[in-house]
């Protein structure tokens, strides 16, 4: 009788013929799934990066300042009322005024608590997403599986805003928590918080679309990023140059971060637009973000598969 | 040759590609059955142009494709699902271990995660890769990116696997496993394979059909055997190595329109050109002439070098 042994057989010289690899009958998922498996992997591919983490080290740093100055800032007012206390609630038109600058400043707030991590993470993560891919050769890659050019950039767009998606909520889910703790009601942390959801929304999609527009412009990421900052940088200081030129305050609002800091002035209701004139911030993020998507999808519809 | 439908794999009639000013391809028509079947071809023959086609990157001007029974036209997705492509290139993902990148690719393809890693690790080792699959794929030699390439080619059990220069920049050792991988993957996983591959040699080690391609034109859509065969009308004959007779031998040859070509190290060996290329018979009657014995006859079979030089001239 053979005696058994621990001792493993031994590998077979040569090609290594492993029985674990067989052919696979299970069931496979809906290509709906792919911007989301394309997300998650660039987004675990990213916290590999230096600059991402110490990105993300300062969006956390800045949060913890704001919020500290913002509960300040809010408490100091609800404790000369004296409405913490169940004192005197003598003014209550005064409140008002003090709980509606609060709610308006968690829209403001958030988006300038996290710009420059918001800003340096889609740089770091969106405006070299589709040159690296590129230069990797990771468009054979993806469209030799079933990707479709559309569902790819759904999925680069979902990366380039992941990790600043979740500072900017993480902001403004402790700012209207805060509101909650010192003035508001329940409804109006909750208005404000839905409020700077959508203002979240509205930087990040037209930063990223952006950011991917110029990086499918060249496989150098370098230049794309620096595309990109020029276009933030330079843009801002352009038009905010034409606007005080002109004496016009609409011009003011037409590059890609003035556009969504004057629909956060519209929110709040201090905006110096009005009538048709108001309808230009919007439409400004709408040519920004719709025009790079496009591009970006114009210059992934003319994507090889192959070289050579 | 006639191919049974269900032993299709691949169907391209009449296909045009025109770019501007260039014909890539110009009305190829082909059939890829089952099996390992060598797309070959100079540079700028259209392989590559080809398999965007059946990609379902690039449009045809004209003509259709069926591959795997779908048309890549109207389901360009459905068609890269039931397939794998090792591209000749780098592609990899920066960042990204042979394993994720693996699993990655299993996940596009459909694959639910954990049925995906799992492949992903059985693809690995598969190819001969073990604990560096661990370490960005960056970093690899070239040996690895090429095994790393196919593991993510295979992942998620295609059908049919096409392969760009898959033994490029690989050592005699690596590129001999590569090749019985290739072979394997045919024989034992059921996985039809296209080799698009300057190399002869690999073609002759792995393949049993061949296309080629010159020009934008399919030149040969055969069986090896049959383009190996189909030799220049020379045969190849052994007689008893008795050195006077020779002479005798090649003069009958002469007399009965036959060229011949002795062996230079006089064994024995001659490559004769009969006038009629199927019928050897006035070797037989030179060889009665001159009293030699014939101990072996048959046609020369080339060798895919020159087989695929003939095609192209």
């Amino acid at each position: 009788m053979a005696t058994p042994t621990t001792k493993p057989a031994a590998s077979p010289v040569g090609v290594v013929h492993s029985l674990a690899y067989s052919r696979y009958a299970g069931p496979r998922r809906s290509p709906n799934f792919t911007p989301l498996v394309i997300a998650r992997y660039a987004l675990m591919a990213q916290l590999r990066q230096r600059g991402v983490k110490v990105a993300l080290l300062l969006g956390v740093l800045l949060m913890a300042i704001f919020a500290a100055g913002m509960g300040f800032k809010w408490a100091l007012p609800t404790l000369a009322s004296g409405a913490m206390f169940g004192g005197a609630q003598s003014n209550p038109a005064q409140l008002a005024a003090i709980v509606r600058e609060g709610e308006a400043d968690v829209l403001s707030m958030t988006l300038r608590t996290q710009f420059l991590p918001t800003f340096l993470l889609v740089l770091w993560c969106g405006a070299g997403a589709i040159s690296a891919d590129l230069m990797a050769g990771a468009f054979q890659f993806h469209f030799s599986r079933p990707v479709s050019p559309g569902r790819y950039l759904a999925g680069r767009m979902l990366s380039a805003s992941g990790w600043s998606l979740a500072l900017s909520f993480g902001t403004l889910l402790v700012f209207a928590l805060e509101r909650l703790a010192f003035q508001s009601t329940p409804l109006g942390a909750a208005r404000a918080f839905g409020l700077g959801a959508v203002v979240v929304f509205l930087e990040l999609s037209s930063l990223s679309a952006v950011a991917l527009g110029v990086s499918s412009l060249t496989r150098r990421k370098g230049l794309s990023q620096a595309m990109f900052a020029a276009i933030v940088f330079a843009g801002w200081v352009l038009f905010r140059s034409l606007g005080a030129l002109l004496r016009t305050p609409w011009v003011k609002t037409l590059d890609l971060v003035s556009c969504v800091d004057a629909m956060v002035s519209q929110f709040n209701g201090d905006s110096p637009l009005h009538g048709a004139r108001a309808a230009i911030p919007a439409l400004a993020w709408l040519v920004w973000t719709a025009g790079s998507l496009g591009l970006a999808a114009w210059r992934l519809s003319r994507a090889e598969v192959n070289r050579g | 040759m006639v191919i049974a439908s269900a032993a299709v794999k691949l169907r391209v009639r009449s296909l045009s590609r025109r770019y501007e000013g260039v014909t890539a391809l110009d009305d190829v028509t082909l059939t890829i059955p089952e099996g390992r079947t060598a797309l070959l071809g100079p540079n700028g023959a259209g392989k590559s142009t080809l398999l965007k086609c059946v990609l379902g990157l690039v449009r045809p001007s004209s003509g259709e494709i069926e591959v795997l029974g779908i048309d890549p036209r109207r389901d360009p997705l459905g068609v890269r699902a039931r397939i794998g492509y090792m591209p000749e290139d780098d592609a990899h993902l920066p960042d990204l271990t042979a394993v994720e990148l693996c699993a990655y690719g299993a996940e596009l393809a459909g694959l639910p995660p954990n049925e995906a890693i799992d492949r992903a690790h059985a693809a690995l080792f598969y190819v001969g890769i073990d604990d560096k699959r661990y370490m960005p794929v960056q970093g690899y030699s070239t040996g690895l990116r090429q095994r790393t390439k196919l593991a993510a080619a295979i992942v998620h059990d295609p059908e049919l696997l096409f392969l760009d220069e898959p033994t490029n920049g690989l050592d005699p050792a690596s590129r001999e496993e590569m090749l019985s991988l290739i072979a394997d993957l045919r024989d034992r996983r059921g996985c039809s394979v296209v080799l698009s591959t300057h190399l002869l040699a690999d073609v002759e080690r792995v393949c049993d059909h061949v296309v080629v391609l010159n020009a934008g034109k399919v030149v040969a859509d055969a069986p090896l055997a049959e383009v190996l065969g189909v030799g220049d009308g020379r045969y190849l004959v052994r007689v008893k190595p008795v050195a006077e007779r020779f002479a005798g031998f090649e003069r009958a040859l002469h007399d009965r329109g036959c060229s011949s070509t002795p062996s230079p190290d006089a064994r024995g060996e001659w490559i004769i050109r009969p006038p009629t290329v199927d019928d050897p018979t006035p070797i037989w009657e030179a060889a009665l002439q001159a009293d030699v014995q014939v101990r072996h006859l048959a046609l020369r079979k080339a060798s895919l070098d020159e087989a695929f030089l003939r095609l192209l001239a």
